[in-house]
């Protein structure tokens, strides 16, 4: 009895999509693509699974053209996907994950004004530029007060950097997208100069590049487990980002202005001022993001613009995967990290580094892709019908 | 009084026209028997509707109605799911809009579909099969401006649209349909967005065509319109043609009956009730406000009233001539070059919106989504929106989350809010509901005066009347309340005195119960009170 209930309603669902693809052809339908009601976590969470396996095959798929020695190729595809998560290695994953986790929140707070602060890169450059600086001339103090107040000059110098974009962007409308990504080349060659040749802060050696810090500026492990303790910086982060964001009025205000500025002053909230907070906020966050790859990864830390890599870049994509929901950002960019890593050490294999990059980037894809599906279904409407009178 | 001026127009018209009466003209369309449904309403349920040539007719009907399906299937936009439509007795069937025109039939849209940039000339022939690759722009003008003229329509066809105002744009529009030898033309809503003057100069020009020959069906819910200008009218109400009235039995009193059974209220109120208490002194004194905007332009000049508790005192006028900017200046939102706001005894003028809240001035926004409510946040956020930072839904931190639903569940009760789920977006409300939800917010905050705009534009009439219903109330409750609206019918029902603007300026001042719509028309059209006053006195300026 039961089967040919489940049968019928089968029956029905094909017949009625059929009947809507006949309605494509009448012209009476449409296939479309509509917004989803409102995201649903089990939703999305599902949404990621089905993508990384869907990433796994073609990942696997490009592996099985590639590898020399085809007898690895099931070790090769667990060291992109599994091995970076579920091993000792994933210290070293926490380890990488950490300066993106950081940039994230720190672009998420101007992600939620609508404010596109792209400029991730330049502030976090900024911010262990001022960091290092203040190293490199007060480093006679104790390194009680030199750490500390390296990470407040981090963070002012992220916010310095975002002040440009802030400021025009609030009292003369300069889109701040624009301004936030020339800050990020003018930052790399500011950089660059402190540690040229003729700049500043080079070692002497005859090369670009500055002298290392001194070890006990350099933050610990946490014993040997190769998580550094800048783990702690990140929960402090997020822990305020979740309460500022989501339960306090200034987070409220953040929300109205964002979702609609006209509606944020005529309930009389300050939104120039928000647009100033916002931003500096974001790039001061940043800023400690560029601290944290500066002087939390153990080694002998020195600085360079290069360091920060795109970090600032990846952090844009985690935030609008994640929804700027805080857990949400932190898995997701344990996620990307420990990809990331495991696609890049694919070389060891004898495949060539483009190869993993290219694996990379199909599998950020593919979540990418997905996450459309979880914003958005694709299906055949009826055509869409000025109804009202 | 309408209707006596009805009746001279419209004998008028006979005498131009070839003076057939009524009963022999020939039958253009019928349509009988159309349904239509969509997925979750029957729009269209076996309607049947006839026009005649040489008549306007009227389809009147509450938002919802069914009145433009029933029209877009006429226009070939939708198919019926049944029934026929036949032309002058010929059986026709419309796959698109392309065949109805070759029909004859014009629909003229209450949303212009112009191109801005392009000439008059350009926007009528565009679309047109009948021009060559290579057309000839002066004999296309030619032939544009004589239609043109042979209505008494007076546009220039190498003006380009964005020259034109609004009435003009709309002629464009009509001649656009008539260059394609259109005979029986369908306008949605055309009053919606002309000024009264505009108005009666293209129901002129309607009367003008059905006198010659054409037959117009004009879709309204304005009752004024139809008793105006309507030969026949036809009711719908939910889908169904409820009845089809003709000449003598065209009044308010016959159409509102037919209107009013569909909301369940029992009848039209035609004094406005004076409230229980109607406070000695005037709640909010605006003295001599004047306002510039960027370009100096005077937005507000010298603009001085008082607003007593009690009472719903109406603003009236053309749209764009200032209340916009005194709704604003009033609750904070601009500020003012001049002049002062004094609630009760306190002088507010220089207050921010903040603090204008603060100190009990409410204020409906025109722009119900775009300003007054977040379309993606959920009811409760939406509910404390102007009051997250008092002790009511916030400590000195964190705003009280977990109150919230509790709020939004008895605003949605006492507000009569038909919400789906409370905790989704409300942009997935209709706009009834909103404005609803918007009003609970603004009553809620038990103001001393709340400013209004436009408070029941597009909302059918049961939503209308509640929220009438609850500013009566607030009315009675002693506060006072500054209503812009642009319909004289509800000013007439709810106000207590109205005011007139035209141009940042006031008009004049006056009890609605010892005006008339005509004054009224005449203040919005730029005459003070003092010399309409005169000219009723002498019957001339």
């Amino acid at each position: 009895m039961k089967h040919t209930a489940i049968f019928d309603k089968c029956c029905t669902g094909i017949k009625s999509f059929f009947k809507r693809l006949e309605g494509v052809f009448k012209g009476t339908h449409r296939i479309g693509v509509r917004k989803r009601a409102s995201g649903i976590t089990g939703q999305v969470v599902f949404s990621r699974i089905v993508a990384i396996v869907a990433a796994a095959l073609l990942v696997g798929l490009v592996l099985l053209i590639v590898l020399n020695d085809k007898t690895r190729f099931g070790e090769a595809l667990e060291r992109v996907f599994i091995n970076r998560f579920f091993t000792a290695n994933i210290a070293m994953t926490i380890k990488d994950a950490v300066p993106l986790i950081i940039a994230t929140f720190g672009i998420a707070v101007a992600f939620r004004m609508k404010l596109w602060n792209i400029g991730g890169n330049g502030q976090m450059i900024a911010g262990s530029m001022f960091a290092y600086g203040v190293w490199f001339y007060l480093r006679a103090l104790p390194a009680w007060v030199l750490i500390p107040l390296m990470m407040l000059a981090a963070m002012l110098g992220g916010a310095v950097c975002s002040s440009i974009a802030a400021f025009t962007k609030a009292y003369l409308n300069v889109n701040e997208t624009i301004v936030t990504l020339m800050m990020n080349y003018a930052m790399i060659q500011l950089g660059a100069f402190m540690i040229s040749l003729v700049g500043p802060w080079n070692a002497g050696t005859g090369f670009n590049n500055s002298e290392p810090m001194s070890q006990d500026v350099v933050l610990p492990q946490i014993g040997k487990s190769g998580i550094y303790v800048t783990v702690f910086i990140v929960l402090v982060v997020m822990l305020l980002y979740y309460f500022v964001m989501n339960k306090s009025k200034w987070g409220y205000e953040m929300r109205v202005t964002g979702e609609n500025s006209n509606a944020a002053r005529y309930a009389g909230m300050p939104v120039k001022r928000n647009i100033v907070l916002s931003l500096l906020i974001s790039g001061a966050i940043a800023g400690l993001a560029g601290y944290c790859v500066l002087a939390g990864n153990g080694g002998q830390p020195t600085f360079s613009p290069s360091a920060v890599g795109s970090i600032g870049f990846t952090a844009v994509m985690v935030a609008w995967l994640s929804r700027l929901n805080p857990w949400g950002i932190a898995l997701m960019a344990l996620l990307i990290s420990g990809i990331t890593n495991g696609a890049n050490s694919l070389q060891s294999f004898g495949v060539d580094q483009s190869i993993a990059e290219f694996a990379r980037g199909l599998i950020l894809m593919l979540i990418l892709a997905m996450d459309f599906l979880t914003r958005y279904k694709i299906g055949i409407y009826e055509k869409e019908t000025k109804e009202g009178a | 009084m309408l209707s006596a001026q009805k009746r001279r127009q419209r004998f008028v018209f006979i005498l131009i026209s070839d003076g057939d009466s009524m009963q022999d003209r020939e039958t253009v369309i019928q349509m009988k028997g159309i349904t239509k449904s969509f997925p979750r309403k029957i729009a269209n349920d076996h309607i049947t509707f006839d026009v005649r040539a040489g008549e306007i007719h009227a389809l009147l009907g509450e938002n919802g109605a069914g009145k433009s399906t029933l029209m877009n299937i006429l226009s070939g936009l939708y198919q019926p799911d049944s029934g026929e439509i036949f032309i002058r007795g010929e059986k026709v069937e419309f796959a698109t809009p392309k065949d109805a025109i070759k029909c004859g039939i014009g629909m003229i849209h209450q949303h212009f579909k112009l191109v801005q940039a392009f000439t008059v000339t350009e926007n009528i022939i565009m679309g047109d099969d009948g021009q060559p690759f290579f057309y000839n722009r002066k004999k296309a003008e030619q032939k544009i401006a004589e239609c043109a003229a042979k209505y008494n329509m007076d546009i220039d066809p190498s003006a380009k649209i964005w020259q034109l105002a609004v009435g003009q744009q709309q002629m464009v529009e009509i001649v656009k349909v008539l260059y394609r030898n259109a005979r029986v033309l369908v306008l949605d809503e055309p009053t919606a967005v002309l000024t009264p003057q505009e108005s009666s100069r293209l129901f002129d020009n309607l009367r003008r065509m059905a006198a010659d020959g054409c037959a117009i069906i004009i879709i309204t819910h304005k009752l004024a319109e139809v008793c105006e200008i309507a030969d026949r009218v036809t009711v719908l109400r939910a889908g169904k043609a409820i009845a089809t009235i003709e000449d003598e039995e065209i009044n308010y009193r016959t159409l509102s009956q037919y209107m009013m059974n569909a909301s369940g209220v029992q009848e039209q109120k035609n004094e406005p009730h004076t409230a229980a208490v109607r406070s000695e002194k005037p709640l909010l004194r605006v003295e001599d406000l004047t306002l510039q905007d960027e370009k100096k332009v005077m937005r507000l000049d010298h603009v001085g009233f008082e607003l007593y508790g009690g009472e719903i005192l109406g603003v009236a006028g053309v749209s764009g001539n200032g209340q916009k900017e005194l709704a604003e200046a009033l609750c904070g939102l601009s500020s003012v070059s001049h002049g002062r706001i004094i609630l009760e005894e306190t002088d507010v003028t220089g207050y921010n919106a903040k603090r204008k809240f603060r100190s009990g001035i409410g204020f409906v926004p025109e722009d119900r989504l775009g300003t007054g409510l977040v379309a993606n946040m959920n009811v409760g956020d939406n509910l404390i929106l102007k009051d997250y930072f008092t002790t009511n839904s916030s400590n000195s931190l964190f705003i009280k989350y977990s109150k919230l639903t509790e709020r939004a569940q008895s605003a949605v009760e006492r507000f009569n809010i038909s919400v789906a789920d409370i905790k989704a977006p409300v942009r997935l409300m209709s706009g009834g509901n909103l404005q609803k939800l918007l009003l609970a917010r603004e009553i809620d905050s038990d103001p001393k005066v709340l400013v209004a705009a436009y408070p029941v534009r597009g909302l059918d009439f049961a939503a209308a009347s509640f929220i009438f219903e609850k500013l009566e109330q607030l009315k009675d409750e002693g506060r006072g309340i500054l209503m812009i609206a642009e319909d004289l019918d509800s000013i007439f029902k709810y106000c207590d005195r109205v005011m007139v603007l035209y141009r940042g300026r006031i008009m004049g001042i006056c009890k609605t119960s010892e005006t008339s719509v005509t004054d009224i028309g005449m203040m919005m059209m730029g005459t003070p009170m003092e010399e309409v006053k005169r000219y009723e006195a002498y019957g001339h300026f």
